[in-house]
């Protein structure tokens, strides 16, 4: 008998929370004049960005960003230096970009014009981690939608065709 | 593992794991050019100026409505050579399911057993260990002279019951097959889980 299997966790998020997320990020948008601000999860995948996207692959940046804080997180571990709600800054002439490490599950990363005073933005990166935190501890996450209902035969016939649907021999 | 509700759409993370040169790249490459461009990213690759992977590769790519869920793959790849462990554990966090790529040369036999054991001890201080997760094996390089038995491959691995594929990634042969078979045990999971 095989063992009994489980994924590593992850993320749901419900109507309610994307909509409050949404509201802080389009305030946060607006108080720091960022050109981006991006919320993702700690494997890279974006859940909710706000700003010019223009020309920005947003899939890579997510994966790039949840890499560069995981090195960052890293490289303080190895130095005994790690502590948590880290936050990275690069500074550059025309942007600066902070990445920011709200909680176990969600990384915030702002792209922000070198005008706008440093320790301005990094006040807003944490008012909004404290607020993104706080709005999803308030909804309860009690999604029951029924999740891929379907018998296991069919399911499996179901993911082989989209699968052969995207795939080019 | 991240499912947006309001878009109906399921994240899920596929790592490719494996010794040095045994081909997870050239799966990830195969993956990105046979798959329709309007379903799939870029693909991002962190190489070094020797072309090795310094980081990771990475693409996502979406499947079209399964029981309205849109499933949205994201595939990586970790660095293979011994010296960029630290860097290989950071990309199999938040793994939901894992590829080992397994190289069949007579001389890597030991390599893949390092890196088996590599990705055993990385899952374990995860806390999500071999048994734990949807895991497939995939025997790549099945068209070299010094090739071994795929039953010589499987038990000096101590395998066991995981779906094992014979590829030869670099002409795309055994590439789907293996994205198949970690596709469907990773939904099936999601499946389970959320029941």
């Amino acid at each position: 008998m095989k063992n009994p299997m489980r994924l590593t966790g992850g993320m749901s998020i419900i109507p309610s929370q994307e909509e409050l997320i949404d509201n802080i990020l389009s305030s946060q948008l607006e108080k720091s004049q960022a050109r981006l601000i991006l919320l993702i999860d700690t494997s890279g995948q974006v859940i909710s960005f706000h700003g010019e996207r223009g020309s920005i692959d947003l899939v890579a940046l997510g994966a790039l960003t949840a890499s560069d804080l995981a090195a960052s997180a890293e490289i303080a571990r190895i130095s005994n230096l790690y502590q948590e709600n880290q936050m990275v800054i690069r500074q550059g002439s025309k942007m600066n970009t902070i990445v920011f490490d709200v909680n176990r599950n969600l990384i915030l990363l702002y792209i922000v014009p070198a005008t706008v005073p440093l320790g301005w933005v990094c006040y807003l990166v944490r008012e909004s981690s404290a607020q993104i935190k706080e709005a999803l501890s308030k909804i309860q996450n009690n999604q029951d939608d029924k999740f891929f209902e379907s018998d296991n035969e069919n399911l499996h016939e179901l993911i082989n065709n989209a699968l052969d649907q995207v795939w080019k021999e | 593992m991240n499912i947006n509700w309001q878009l109906r759409q399921l994240r899920l993370k596929i790592v490719y794991y494996g010794p040095a040169m045994s081909g997870k790249t050239t799966n990830i490459e195969q993956i990105h050019k046979r798959i329709d461009p309007s379903n799939r990213s870029n693909l991002v690759s962190l190489k070094t100026n020797e072309d090795r992977t310094l980081f990771f590769d990475f693409m996502q790519f979406e499947l079209g409505k399964i029981c309205g869920m849109a499933p949205c793959i994201q595939l990586y790849t970790v660095p293979g050579q011994e010296y960029y462990k630290a860097s290989r554990k950071l990309v199999l966090r938040g793994a939901d399911g894992v590829v080992f790529v397994a190289d069949s040369s007579a001389a890597r036999i030991n390599d893949n057993l390092e890196s088996w054991l590599d990705m055993g001890n990385a899952l374990n201080e995860m806390n999500h260990p071999i048994g734990k997760i949807p895991l497939v094996v995939q025997y790549n390089k099945r068209d070299l002279a010094d090739a071994v038995s795929i039953q010589s491959l499987h038990q000096s691995l101590g395998v066991g019951a995981y779906p094992e594929f014979e590829a030869v990634a670099f002409n795309g042969e055994g590439v789907f097959n293996t994205l198949k078979s970690i596709v469907n045990d990773v939904i099936f999971q999601v499946q389970k889980e959320l029941q």
